[in-house]
C-alpha cells in the first residue's frame, strides 16, 4: 500500500474528471469519513482510512484488494478506469446515456453502442467525453467515451456507433481475472 | 685524470659531497631552464674511449651551475609548496603543436558570408524616452523596458480580455528559448572537430571521471580554492509519504489533493471559459449550464 506520487494522482484526477468533472472534490472531501487512494502493485484503492489502518496489519504479499479498486495505472503510466469503480461514479455523473432493452445485452458483451440502441443522451456532451451508461430502469450498466457529441448523434445514421465501450458490469462476469 | 679535466676547476678533496661551486662563464635561459656552455671542448678527449666520462663531468658541472641559479631566483610559498619564479624565456622556441583551426562557422556566419553583411558596433547607452535620458540598452536599468509598462494601449481589433502584459511576458520567454534552441543546433550542427576542442572535452571529461574515483565517490575530497564544481546528474528518487496520515499532519494529504485536483480542473475547463466569453452570441446554452450549475447529485 503505497500513497500515489504527484504525478500518478493528477493522471487518475484528470481520469475521473473526464467522467464525473469537478465532482471528483467530492470523492476525496467526504463527510461521512477520511476516503484516500492508495496504490498496490500499480492498482488504485478507494479506502476509508480505518480500514486503511486494518489493511497495515496484512504483508503486502498476500494482501489482494483493499477497499474498492478504482483501476490500474499501465506499463506506460496511463490509468484504466475499472468497471469496479462504477458504484463511486454512478451519482456524479456528468454526461448519461440510456439504452434501449434491444442493445442492453450488446454493451454487456463488451460492443459499441449504436445510434440505433441509443434510447436518450444527456444534453451538453461533448465529442469524446466520458459517458455513464444506463439502462432504462436507471440502472448504471457502465461506462463509454461519447463518439459523437449530442447535436452530432441527431444527424448520424442508425448504424453509426455512438458510445465507444469502456466497461460494462457484464465483465464481472466475463472477465473476472482481471478485476483481481 | 688530472690530465682530462684541465680546463675545469677540480677539488680533490676526499669529502663524501662533490662541491657545489661552479666558476665557469655559461649563459642562463631560466625561462627555458636552459643553460649554454660555449667553452671550448677537447677534441682529444672525444675520440678516447674516455669520452663518457669527460662528457659526463663536463654536463654535471654544468647542470649544478644551472640548479645554483635557479635557488638564486626570486620564492613564493604556494600550498605548502616552494616555488621559484621564473624569469621571462629568452630563446625563441618554436611551436609545440600545430597552430590552432578556426571554430567552424555557425549558420548566422555562414549567411553573413554569404550576403556579405557586416557587424556594426552598437553603443552600449541608448535615449530613453521615458526619462529622457540615455540608458543602456540591455540589463539592469534598461532603456524602454516593456516589462516595466504600467499602461499598454491596444490597438482597435485587440482582443480586450486577453492578458497583454502576460503576453509580454510570454514573448519574452519564448525569445529566450528559441535563441537557446538555436544556440543548440549550432552546437550541433557544426560538430567542434577541432583538436584542441576535442581535447579539452576529452580532458573535461576525465577529471569529472577521476574525480568519482575515489572509495566515497569524490563527496569528502579537499577542494582547491579556484576548482569548478561539477555538476552531476542524479538518479531521481521517488519520495513515497507515509501510507497511514500522523495525527499531526491531519488533511495534508486532502489539501495535496484538492490543490492537484484544482489544477486538473482548470485545465479543462479553462479553454470553455475562454470560448464562452469571447464568442458571447455563438456559445451554446450548454457550454454556460457547465460553468452555472453545481453538482447534480442522483
Amino acid at each position: 500500500m503505497k500513497r500515489l506520487s504527484e504525478e500518478r494522482t493528477k493522471i487518475l484526477f484528470e481520469k475521473l474528471a473526464k467522467y464525473i468533472g469537478p465532482n471528483v472534490k467530492l470523492l476525496i472531501e467526504r463527510p461521512d469519513g477520511i476516503y484516500c487512494f492508495r496504490e498496490q502493485k500499480d492498482r488504485v484503492y478507494y479506502i476509508s482510512e480505518k480500514i486503511l489502518k486494518l489493511a497495515e496489519n496484512v504483508p503486502p504479499t498476500q494482501l489482494i484488494c483493499a477497499g474498492t479498486c478504482f483501476g490500474k495505472f499501465t506499463k506506460t503510466n496511463k490509468f484504466r478506469l475499472h468497471i469496479t469503480a462504477l458504484n463511486y461514479l454512478a451519482p456524479y455523473a456528468q454526461s448519461k446515456i440510456w439504452l434501449k432493452p434491444s442493445a442492453e445485452q450488446q454493451f454487456l458483451y463488451g460492443n459499441h453502442v449504436s445510434k440505433s440502441g441509443l434510447g436518450r443522451i444527456s444534453e451538453n456532451t461533448e465529442k469524446y467525453q466520458g459517458v455513464l451508461v444506463y439502462n432504462m430502469a436507471d440502472l448504471p450498466l457502465g461506462f463509454g467515451v461519447a463518439a459523437r457529441s449530442t447535436a452530432d448523434c441527431k444527424h448520424a445514421d442508425p448504424l453509426a456507433s455512438v458510445c465507444f465501450h469502456q466497461a460494462d458490469i457484464g465483465e464481472y462476469i466475463r472477465s473476472e481475472e482481471d478485476l483481481l | 685524470m688530472v690530465a682530462l679535466l684541465t680546463g675545469s676547476v677540480l677539488n680533490t678533496s676526499t669529502s663524501k659531497y662533490i662541491p657545489t661551486e661552479v666558476h665557469k662563464e655559461l649563459k642562463f635561459d631560466l625561462g627555458n631552464l636552459a643553460v649554454f656552455d660555449d667553452s671550448h671542448i677537447d677534441e682529444d678527449n672525444l675520440k678516447t674511449d674516455n669520452r663518457e666520462l669527460y662528457l659526463k663531468e663536463l654536463n654535471k658541472e654544468n647542470v649544478q651551475a644551472l640548479i645554483n641559479s635557479i635557488w638564486g631566483l626570486p620564492t613564493i610559498r604556494k600550498d605548502e609548496v616552494l616555488l621559484a619564479q621564473l624569469p621571462e624565456p629568452i630563446t625563441p622556441v618554436p611551436r609545440e603543436k600545430p597552430v590552432p583551426e578556426k571554430r567552424p562557422p555557425t549558420k548566422w556566419e555562414r549567411f553573413a558570408q554569404l550576403k556579405g553583411i557586416k557587424k556594426r558596433k552598437k553603443s552600449r547607452l541608448v535615449f530613453d524616452d521615458v526619462t529622457g535620458t540615455y540608458k543602456p540598452r540591455w540589463g539592469h536599468q534598461r532603456a524602454n523596458d516593456q516589462s516595466k509598462d504600467w499602461l499598454i494601449e491596444l490597438p482597435k481589433q485587440a482582443d480586450p480580455y486577453m492578458d497583454a502584459f502576460g503576453e509580454i511576458k510570454e514573448n519574452k520567454k519564448g525569445r529566450i528559448l528559441k535563441n537557446k534552441k538555436q544556440q543548440n543546433n549550432n552546437n550541433t550542427n557544426t560538430i567542434d572537430v577541432r583538436p584542441q576542442a576535442l581535447k579539452k572535452k576529452a580532458l573535461e571529461r576525465e577529471i569529472v571521471l577521476t574525480k568519482k574515483s575515489t572509495a566515497s565517490l569524490g563527496r569528502f575530497d579537499q577542494k582547491l580554492k579556484e576548482e569548478p564544481k561539477i555538476k552531476q546528474a542524479h538518479a531521481k528518487k521517488n519520495k513515497f509519504a507515509s501510507n497511514i496520515e500522523p495525527k499531526k499532519a491531519r488533511g495534508k494529504e486532502q489539501s495535496i489533493n484538492k490543490a492537484i485536483l484544482k489544477k486538473v480542473i482548470a485545465s479543462i475547463y479553462r479553454p470553455i471559459v475562454k470560448h464562452i466569453i469571447t464568442s458571447p452570441f455563438r456559445c451554446s446554452a450548454g457550454a454556460l449550464s457547465l460553468l452555472i450549475t453545481k453538482v447534480e447529485l442522483v
